[in-house]
């Protein structure tokens, strides 16, 4: 059956939809996903760069999340654990493809500091390469230590509050916080030397 | 010191990220303000982060197509439907993974020991896709040689969670041909559209029963 010919459920919680879902209710895991598919992308993108992988890490998350539900019950909202889910699934499928591809960080840190692009406003209406300014922030993204990669992308992609990323990553709010500043100040110092104001 | 330390104590550079983030009261955020009204430098560094912000925002991930999420879903109604009808047991997951990689091993070694060219290039099914032999669930270290341990770098040690060793990505199927036994592992594409194909192997392979 198409997704097209079903009719969508009213408006229900995130646990009343799970529990369709666990019903056998095929709409309810249709809303969800709908509901969350975007953000879960898009936090993947970030953390991995390329469309199909980002894809392949949400189909990955969804599936990780909807058949583990044991493993959040009680302690957080679908949208924390879902979001837990589809980074550690990101982060796999990055280190699987960074074990594939030979091109190091080091190496490509030292060659886009000899022969990368100087961006010459930051503002793209003025007519930038929008690819040039994502590849730009994704190595700055991939100069940050992993755990202030995942908490800076959780927390400015995944819209979540301090409070949130430290329940999905575990971690106390001080430690989120502190991650976040030393994760914006690379990123600030790294895109300075790359973008001129 | 920060905010929080007392009325009249300085933000810290946790505040100043916090105020950049929006995530202040109030109260706090017009004492940053006040602050940053007397002490530029800090201003500047404020402004440096919104910047940060600006060229974070405008490079968002480009939607994907319907037909992708289409796909996507798919994807994820099969995994969660395979999810179900096979619970994982405790202690399964690796006399699972023997018994695949047995089957795996028996495909590599029957490819080896019987050439490709038995079975035209033109004849061979159509089933060169990755195929799963496990899933992260599947495999479990439970130990490392001293000699091995500086070669596994994987996640943030300590390590108290189970690892993704392989992909359907790092898998292909190129090939199978007949043992020595003469049995001849059967491939079966899944009935679903976008299904792995599936090995079925011969018992003294080591397959587990159903």
């Amino acid at each position: 059956m198409a997704l097209s010919t079903l009719s969508p459920p009213p408006e229900l919680s995130d646990e009343q939809l799970l529990a369709r879902h666990r019903a056998g209710d095929r709409r309810a895991l249709d809303s969800l996903f709908r509901k969350y598919r975007s953000l879960a992308y898009r936090v993947a993108y970030r953390l991995l760069g390329r469309e199909a992988d980002a894809l392949d890490a949400v189909q990955d998350g969804f599936v990780k999340a909807l058949t583990h539900l044991n493993g959040f019950q009680g302690r957080s909202t679908f949208k924390t654990w879902l979001l837990r889910v589809v980074t550690n699934a990101a982060l796999d499928l990055g280190r699987q493809r960074s074990r594939r591809e030979t091109l190091s960080l080091d190496l490509l840190e030292g060659g886009d500091r000899e022969n990368g692009p100087m961006l010459t406003e930051i503002d793209p209406g003025q007519g930038l390469d929008r690819n040039e300014l994502r590849d730009l922030v994704d190595r700055a993204l991939r100069t940050l230590p992993e755990a202030q990669r995942r908490t800076w992308v959780l927390h400015a992609e995944g819209e979540l509050n301090y409070r949130e990323v430290a329940d999905v990553l575990g971690i106390s709010i001080g430690t989120v916080m502190s991650r976040l500043f030393y994760a914006r100040q690379k990123l600030r110092v790294y895109l300075a030397r790359h973008v001129k104001q | 010191m920060s905010l929080h330390d007392g009325p009249n104590t300085p933000p810290d550079l946790e505040d100043l990220a916090a105020y950049a983030d929006g995530r202040l009261s109030a109260p706090d955020k017009q004492r940053v303000e006040e602050w940053l009204a007397a002490y530029p430098e800090d201003a500047e560094r404020v402004e440096e982060w919104y910047r940060v912000q600006a060229l974070w925002q405008a490079t968002a991930a480009p939607e994907p197509t319907e037909a992708d999420w289409e796909r996507v879903f798919r994807g994820v109604e099969l995994g969660v439907a395979r999810g179900r009808h096979e619970p994982a047991k405790p202690g399964r997951g690796r006399s699972r993974v023997a018994a695949l990689a047995a089957v795996a091993a028996a495909v590599v070694a029957l490819v080896a020991s019987f050439n490709v060219g038995r079975v035209p290039p033109g004849d061979l099914p159509d089933v060169v896709e990755p195929f799963a032999v496990a899933s992260n669930e599947d495999v479990e270290i439970t130990s490392v040689d001293d000699a091995g341990a500086a070669a596994l770098v994987v996640g943030e040690p300590p390590l108290r969670k189970p690892i993704v060793l392989m992909a359907p990505a790092d898998i292909a199927l190129r090939s199978v041909a007949r043992g020595k036994e003469g049995s001849f592992p059967e491939v079966r594409l899944q009935p679903e559209a976008d299904a792995a194909p599936m090995i079925l192997g011969p018992v003294a392979a080591g397959l587990d029963a159903p």
